[in-house]
């Protein structure tokens, strides 16, 4: 062959390319139980670097819990604030809440609580947010995010890809700036930047539905309305004298159909440095995307029970450590929580008890 | 759900998209189990960036940079220099291979001969079918640079193709 016609090349490399294979060995459930594990690994690093400075946090009861584990008293944290020490019972807070929304979210059944979960390739520092949508498919979506004190925002979308600046009226007084996409890739993709009263960097980003949804003008009504402080997140359980060997290492309250029971929450522990992922969601007939049979890697099958109508699973990523088995293992961990149901009213923010 | 919409998109873009990055890696590396290791390794990356990721337009795009920067970034490595062997060293397995793909494997060959950059630029320049500024942006480097790796590339190949006369030998 020669290499003169690119074509030629072209069609070669098709070749090559098309050449009987071996089958493949690539797992994808493997590749969720990994990513979120390291999910879970980042986040840590996250708090105990003190970057857990973003939007929605988690309430590091590993470290604050008393001995016996009695959580000890909730210290509140005032924005703008330090390093996170959160000592309340609830694992998950937030720096920031969304105050004036348009018509199209769901109200509170509309509002995620995402902590950091960008990867390695040209992420933003404000990976967590909190998400206002709207109801249905391609529903229009707000991500909220907050900087850690001192970190600028890079000029790079999650993607990589660089962005262009374009100024902003003021928010509240302060700088305000548009972060526009430079390639064609998502061309519709609007981002807005602000200083916020504490020096810290806010940013607002919006996708899907119509685009009057997201419209420039929402963005910025929304942004001028967002509040800062601290609050804990109403949960869908309670966890009742959790061994001092497992800790709460994050925890998340995902919904993608507001006033639909279509929600899930994640919450991580840790045991002598080992992942126990539990995950909560409405019990629905349905096939489940979460691995329930060992992979060509694992042997991590998760155990479920279902309690009021939630479904509750707990799943080890490696291999249980000898302090869980003695503590009866998984079961035992999965016996000590106790869904709330699906009515978010009746939603707790003193988790650990 | 919402966890289990995220799972499920990304559950359904790997099925659907794993195969053609998988052939992208195999050109990458010249290995169809090393491939594997490294469509695992993307997958998992795209899994952790799925809520971004999942809203791009361009989501193939943003998977294959994924995929190159892993090889590019392997390559680098102590431990793959330690570890890795020519893309040659594994051979397909005999039953697979007929005599129609004597031209493929001599390719496979002058290939793996290629430093990992000037390899990755052919496989994005004409596999991929990328332009010179796409290529750029994939690998995170500048046009020129993509242009000088590739005519590097090319020279290459024309020269390692040229010296192998099993390919004519074998060839009916």
């Amino acid at each position: 062959m020669t290499t003169d016609e690119p074509r030629d090349l072209t069609e070669q490399l098709i070749a090559l390319a098309d050449q009987p294979a071996p089958p493949t060995a690539l797992d994808t459930a493997w590749a969720i139980v990994q990513g979120r594990a390291r999910l879970r690994r980042r986040r840590r690093a996250a708090v105990g670097a003190a970057a857990a400075a973003t939007v929605v946090a988690l309430a590091a009861s590993l470290l604050l819990q008393a001995p016996g584990g009695a959580p000890a008293p909730a210290v509140p944290v005032v924005s703008p604030s330090p390093p996170m020490t959160y000592l309340g019972a609830d694992p998950l807070t937030t720096e920031v809440r969304f105050g004036w929304l348009p018509d199209w979210v769901g109200g509170r059944t509309g509002i995620s609580y995402n902590p950091p979960d960008a990867e390695i390739i040209g992420p933003s520092d404000a990976d967590g947010h909190i998400a206002a949508r709207g109801k249905g498919p391609d529903a229009p979506q707000i991500l909220l995010s907050l900087y850690p004190a001192g970190s600028e925002p890079v000029e790079r979308d999650p993607g990589g890809w660089p962005l262009a600046e374009e100024e902003a009226p003021p928010v509240n007084g302060k700088k305000a700036y548009w972060a526009l996409p430079l390639s064609d890739r998502e061309p519709n993709a609007v981002m807005l930047r602000w200083l916020t009263p504490s020096g810290r960097w806010a940013e607002i980003t919006a996708h899907g539905g119509r685009p009057e949804d997201v419209s420039r003008d929402v963005l910025h009504r929304v942004a001028a309305d967002v509040r800062y402080g601290h609050w804990d997140v109403p949960l869908p359980l309670r966890i009742t004298d959790l061994p001092g060997v497992v800790k709460v290492a994050e925890a998340r309250l995902l919904r993608s159909d507001p006033g639909t029971d279509d929600w899930s929450f994640d919450l991580v522990l840790r045991v002598d440095g080992r992942t126990l992922a539990v995950t909560l969601r409405p019990d629905v007939p349905g096939p489940s995307p979460t691995p329930t049979t060992p992979g060509s890697y694992g042997r991590y099958v998760p155990l479920c029970s279902v309690d009021r109508g939630v479904r509750v699973c707990a799943q080890m990523t490696e291999d249980p450590p000898p302090s869980l088995e003695r503590l009866g293992g998984v079961p035992a961990v999965l016996d000590r929580i106790q869904a709330l149901g699906l009515d978010d009213s009746a939603w707790v923010t003193d988790v650990l008890r | 759900m919402a966890g289990q919409a995220r799972e499920t998109e990304f559950t359904e873009y790997v099925a659907t998209r794993s195969g053609w990055l998988r052939k992208v890696a195999y050109l990458l590396c010249g290995d169809w189990h090393r491939a594997d290791d490294l469509v695992q390794e993307s997958v998992t990356r795209l899994y952790i960036n799925w809520p971004r990721a999942g809203r791009m337009e361009n989501l193939d795009g943003y998977a294959r940079r994924v995929l190159v920067n892993i090889f590019l970034a392997e390559q680098r490595s102590p431990w793959w220099r330690r570890t890795t062997r020519s893309g040659t060293d594994r051979e397909l397995d005999a039953a697979a291979v007929g005599p129609d793909l004597d031209a493929s494997l001599d390719l496979r060959q002058a290939l793996a001969t290629l430093p990992p950059r000037q390899r990755a630029t052919v496989v994005l320049r004409y596999y991929c079918d990328l332009t010179v500024d796409q290529a750029a942006e994939a690998m995170g480097c500048s046009s020129g640079n993509v242009k000088s790796q590739t005519s590097r590339g090319l020279a290459t190949l024309r020269h390692t193709l040229a010296a192998l006369p099993v390919a004519t030998e074998r060839t009916p």
